[in-house]
């Protein structure tokens, strides 16, 4: 399974995509949103991880416009948030995001979400 | 009136109470009815500053605002006395002094007399301002410290998550290298890790609350799913020491509405505390709704805790003691902030316990949340409306019981209803109850008077939309129409004329709202939402039928096409839309969930119209939409 991973935070995403691969996933990074946008039109990955506070484009717009995009909308984004404070995960949610998860990550419960959303 | 010479004033005098009179710290000045000074005392000499028996000030000359002597005036004729008045006084060399006044009516020398006593505060109001002074400073920096913390908040968290997760990765590293050894000291660095990004998480949660930066969102709750959320979360936790964990919903809950992330996070507090204070024992969760409230009991078979340690508990800080913190670990935060979370979604924390064999927690939250125990930084999400369609209601403002009788008779007898509000501030109250469709406002009141509260009117995101035509006596339509009435008629108001403005205004603002949704529940739910924010609901089962009533729209109209139109016949409405003059201007909202990619990209963009995504607020987000449409 091919994942779109965005996230602005080296660490982060160093982090997050080692255990993803560690795990069999196809993992493809972006650390912007505008980043995001063009390899998700160009790779059409299986499932995107969007980190929400990105530079350029923020998390938010990036999903409601791939969201927007014929060719992108039916891959389901999981929308990364800080600390799930009440207006992230609603704001996450009503940009389009299929669900939310919470920072820092713990990696089963993420895997348990990706999943979910590949069954689909 | 000025005191001049000859008058019954003796200046020396061995009469005792003159005596007494005179050594008094209290100014005291009598004069007659027609405000002619009769005595002074030689304090009032002193504090106004001029020679014994020089020319003193009397009445309204003394004040620095006359306005305050006429409201003196005003509550002494009503209550015939007046008691404690702080005042400015003005003395005749230009400078100011602040007393404290009371006025008495006496008998003086067989005449009715009014005499003034006057004490010189001047040196109390100066501490007294600077006590305000230095308290609002006091708030500012708590609030600005408050704010740091608050901002500091990313900053503190980043570095500490790749504590967190490279301990993780390097346990699965040596995991996956066949090492044993190293892997519990990792366990330890994450664990503190955590630990300490708990506290952070907590003192920010704290802090936010506390400088009132903290925002309530309420929404409609499912409770099965937040306990079945909350059971996964907790369930590690009450395994760890040997507990059992239940949970259990009391009869079929209605719909509770609460800010569902701060009441998932007070549960998963009490919980957690729960589950660490009970070893080989029940922690069992409960929740069950009578009357208007919905209460959440957490109990526990643990160690209980004695009076004192009650007493302590809720506040920051104070785990039951510090022996406890070191013991059962912990930020000793959490109860601080899960009570600070209940008393903002309207509700409370309380708890009962008995030492050695356990405790009960208790969050009582009301299902419905009051706009009275609003706080600030609270976002209501609408739910149904409680007001009814403003068509026909007029909100008539005047403080003159005849104008009210006149005109709301006339108005009533052309099938309008009417609220009366007799002052500014009625006004502004009565709006909010009953919104009308157009506010007839006298400019002359006493108290708030009409331009205040027409500006205030305007002010108001709320009504600023709701036409208001002014009353007034002289000729003043450049000022009404500059702070914004819609029409200044002036008095006696001609009868036939102001019928036929009223006419003019009913109904020609409301917006109309084609709403094209296939479910019927919920194209009722939008429908009930719309009048209450002042828009005229047309409903539309099919594209068909909108498509039949697209003609009966005016130019400022909304379409909203739910998700569940087939997208061919979505382009059809709006490729019609986009090509009939006559619907140009029509603004079209297509609601996207799992169909946006089927919709036609390039009609959307070139018919200009606007894709609303579905999700969790999505009534929210559409009236915010719609609103933002009116400006």
């Amino acid at each position: 399974m091919r994942i779109l991973l965005v996230e602005d935070n080296p660490e982060n995403l160093d982090m997050l995509s080692r255990r993803l691969v560690r795990r069999g996933y196809q993992v493809s990074t972006a650390i912007d949103g505008e980043a995001a946008i063009k390899r998700a039109r160009t790779e059409l990955p299986d499932l995107i991880l969007m980190d929400l506070s990105l530079p350029v484009i923020d998390g938010w717009q990036a999903i409601r416009i791939l969201k927007a995009e014929r060719s992108c909308a039916h891959i389901p984004v999981i929308a990364l948030t800080a600390h799930a404070m009440a207006g992230d995960r609603e704001r996450a949610l009503d940009a389009g995001a299929d669900d939310y998860d919470t920072k820092p990550v713990d990696i089963e419960r993420l895997v348990g979400k990706i999943q979910s959303l590949a069954d689909r | 009136m000025v005191f001049t010479p000859g008058s019954s004033l003796e200046p020396e005098s061995h009469d005792p109470a003159r005596v007494l009179l005179d050594s008094s710290p209290i100014a005291a000045v009598i004069t007659n009815p027609a405000g002619e000074l009769l005595f002074a005392n030689r304090r009032t000499y002193e504090i106004m500053g001029v020679a014994y028996g020089a020319p003193l000030p009397v009445g309204v000359e003394l004040y620095v605002n006359p306005r305050r002597f006429g409201e003196l005036v005003r509550k002494f004729a009503a209550n015939r006395t007046l008691v404690d008045e702080e005042v400015q006084y003005q003395l005749p060399d230009g400078s100011t002094i602040w007393c404290l006044v009371n006025w008495q009516n006496i008998e003086y020398d067989h005449q009715p007399a009014l005499v003034v006593w006057s004490y010189d505060i001047t040196h109390q109001k100066a501490v007294e301002t600077a006590i305000e002074h230095a308290r609002d400073m006091a708030e500012a920096a708590s609030r600005t410290k408050a704010e740091f913390l608050a901002n500091m908040s990313h900053e503190l968290r980043t570095p500490l998550n790749a504590i967190i997760g490279y301990s993780q990765i390097l346990q699965e590293d040596i995991e996956e290298a066949g090492l044993k050894g190293p892997v519990s000291d990792l366990k330890r660095v994450e664990a503190a890790g955590k630990h300490l990004l708990g506290l952070i998480n907590d003192m920010l949660d704290i802090s936010k609350v506390d400088a009132g930066k903290m925002e309530v969102f309420i929404e409609p709750v499912n409770l099965p799913r937040l306990f079945e959320e909350v059971h996964a979360l907790t369930l590690p936790l009450a395994l760890k020491n040997s507990n059992q964990l239940a949970f259990h919903i009391v009869d079929k809950l209605p719909n509770i509405r609460a800010d569902y992330t701060k009441l998932k996070q007070s549960l998963l507090n009490l919980i957690s505390n729960a589950c660490k204070f009970t070893q080989n024992g029940q922690v069992r969760v409960e929740a069950q709704v009578s009357g208007g409230n919905v209460r959440f009991e957490v109990s526990d078979t643990g160690i209980g805790m004695n009076e004192a340690q009650l007493g302590r508990l809720f506040q920051p800080f104070s785990q039951a003691d510090a022996s406890t913190t070191r013991q059962f670990g912990g930020t000793g935060l959490g109860l601080a902030i899960t009570q600070r979370f209940c008393r903002m979604m309207g509700g409370e924390v309380s708890v009962r316990s008995v030492s050695g064999e356990g405790s009960t927690f208790s969050i009582i939250l009301p299902t419905e949340f009051h706009e009275s125990s609003e706080k600030p930084g609270l976002t209501i999400l609408p739910d149904a409306p409680k007001i009814e369609e403003a068509g026909s209601r007029i909100l008539l403002v005047d403080d003159d019981p005849e104008i009210h009788h006149l005109l709301g008779t006339m108005l009533e007898r052309e099938g309008y209803e009417i609220d009366h509000a007799f002052s500014g501030e009625e006004a502004l109250v009565r709006i909010t109850e009953q919104r009308p469709f157009v506010v007839l406002l006298d400019v002359m009141m006493p108290a708030m008077d009409g331009w205040t509260t027409l500006g205030r009117l305007k002010a108001d995101p709320d009504f600023e939309h709701i036409p208001v035509i002014v009353v007034s006596l002289l000729n003043e339509r450049p000022m009404g129409m500059s702070l914004g009435a819609a029409e200044v008629v002036s008095k006696p108001v001609d009868r036939s004329q102001l019928v036929n403005l009223v006419r003019s205004f009913s109904g020609a603002h409301r917006v109309k709202v084609l709403v094209v949704v296939q479910n019927r529940d919920e194209r009722a739910e939008i429908c009930k939402a719309l009048p209450a924010r002042d828009f005229d609901a047309i409903e539309a089962e099919s594209s068909a039928e909108a498509e039949s009533k697209l003609t009966t729209l005016p130019p400022n109209s909304v379409i909203l096409i739910d998700s569940a139109i087939p997208a061919t016949e979505v382009s059809e409405l709006l490729t019609r839309i986009s090509a009939e003059a006559a619907l140009k201007h029509i603004k079209v909202i297509v609601q996207t969930a799992h169909n946006a990619g089927r919709l036609d990209a390039d009609l959307i963009r070139d018919s200009g119209a606007i894709l609303l995504a579905l999700g969790q607020n999505r009534q929210a987000a559409l009236l915010e939409l719609l609103n933002s449409f009116r400006r």
